[in-house]
């Protein structure tokens, strides 16, 4: 059986991103401020709905992002809202937001996220993002 | 001929003296956006040694580029005052301060917009670090998005990373227009 996953390539303006259907890992690296957020993040929509109609019992988000323009962090938000609703049907939802050592505006950037939803959010500080 | 030629020795003498690592003038393109982030990204590698400043200087000349293009009159000054343009335009200056650096942008706008980006700008003023932050969390989950996407965010954004308060000016230009200015200080 292949298995099923979508893939974006990492460009100056947006994230690489990675989503494995079959294991439940969601993986965003890079830097997010493209141009029309709009129809970058559409595309990334339409997958998520396509792997919540039938998603795993644990879910993995990482994160690896070195920086996120106010445009982009309104669709991220709309994208921890569906994991939200995964989450609180009972079917577990982590998020590993990392973030360069000493980054601590990249961290408050995932502290906004996790004090407005009840998902589970793993804070992780290291060297390199990627 | 002559004074052509001291006119660009007076340029970059301007420059020199107000320590300004890029400007610009003229129509913007997304493109022309990713390309100005581009150079100031690398000059900034150059001279700021503390990786956080850098990119809390990088932040703010993104959100300030956004605002720029998006939040555009499509104006520019002309002999019979102001024409239309088909891209959005303006100006913006990126300069070392004593401080810091300074992030300057200027645009044409229609004056009746001007007293509601006016109030917004006085609010976030008003507001420390801790409102500051309660408001961007608030605007971030409000699901309120404006026609390019980041639904007021911006400028909330730009005053938590700079850290002091906004600097603006509105000068009417004409019975329909007024140039909007803002100076953004980034402290190190």
């Amino acid at each position: 059986m292949t298995t099923k996953r979508f893939h974006l390539d990492r460009t100056e303006t947006s994230p690489q991103i990675d989503l494995d259907l079959d294991n439940g890992v969601m993986e965003f690296v890079g830097r997010s401020l493209p141009h029309n957020s709009e129809q970058f993040y559409s595309r990334v929509y339409r997958w998520l709905e396509e792997y919540l109609e039938a998603p795993r019992e644990e879910t993995t988000v990482n994160m690896r992002l070195d920086y996120l323009d106010t445009s982009s962090s309104k669709h991220l938000y709309n994208i921890f809202q569906k994991l939200d609703a995964v989450n609180e049907r009972g079917q577990h939802v982590l998020v590993n937001w990392h973030f360069e050592t000493g980054d601590e505006e990249m961290a408050e950037t995932g502290k906004d996220y996790e004090s407005l939803f009840r998902l589970d959010f793993k804070f992780v500080e290291v060297q390199d993002l990627f | 001929m002559a004074d052509l030629l001291d006119r660009v020795h007076d340029l970059y003498d301007e420059l020199e003296k107000h320590r300004v690592m890029l400007s610009f003038k003229g129509g913007l393109s997304p493109e022309l956006i990713t390309v100005l982030l581009g150079l100031i990204e690398r000059k900034l590698d150059g001279i700021e040694p503390d990786a956080r400043a850098r990119k809390r200087v990088f932040n703010v000349v993104v959100e300030c580029l956004q605002n720029l293009f998006h939040h555009n009159g499509h104006l520019r000054a002309s002999t019979e005052g102001v024409e239309r343009t088909d891209e959005p335009h303006g100006v913006v200056m990126i300069a070392r301060t004593d401080k810091g650096y300074s992030v300057l942008t200027g645009n044409f706008m229609r004056g009746s917009d001007v007293s509601q980006l006016k109030s917004h700008l006085d609010r976030i003023n008003s507001l420390d670090a801790e409102a500051l932050r309660e408001w961007y969390r608030a605007k971030l989950s409000d699901g309120q998005y404006s026609q390019v996407g980041g639904g007021g965010l911006g400028m909330i954004d730009i005053a938590r990373r700079s850290g002091g308060k906004l600097e603006y000016a509105f000068v009417p230009y004409d019975k329909d227009n007024a140039f909007f200015s803002l100076n953004v200080n980034v402290n190190t």
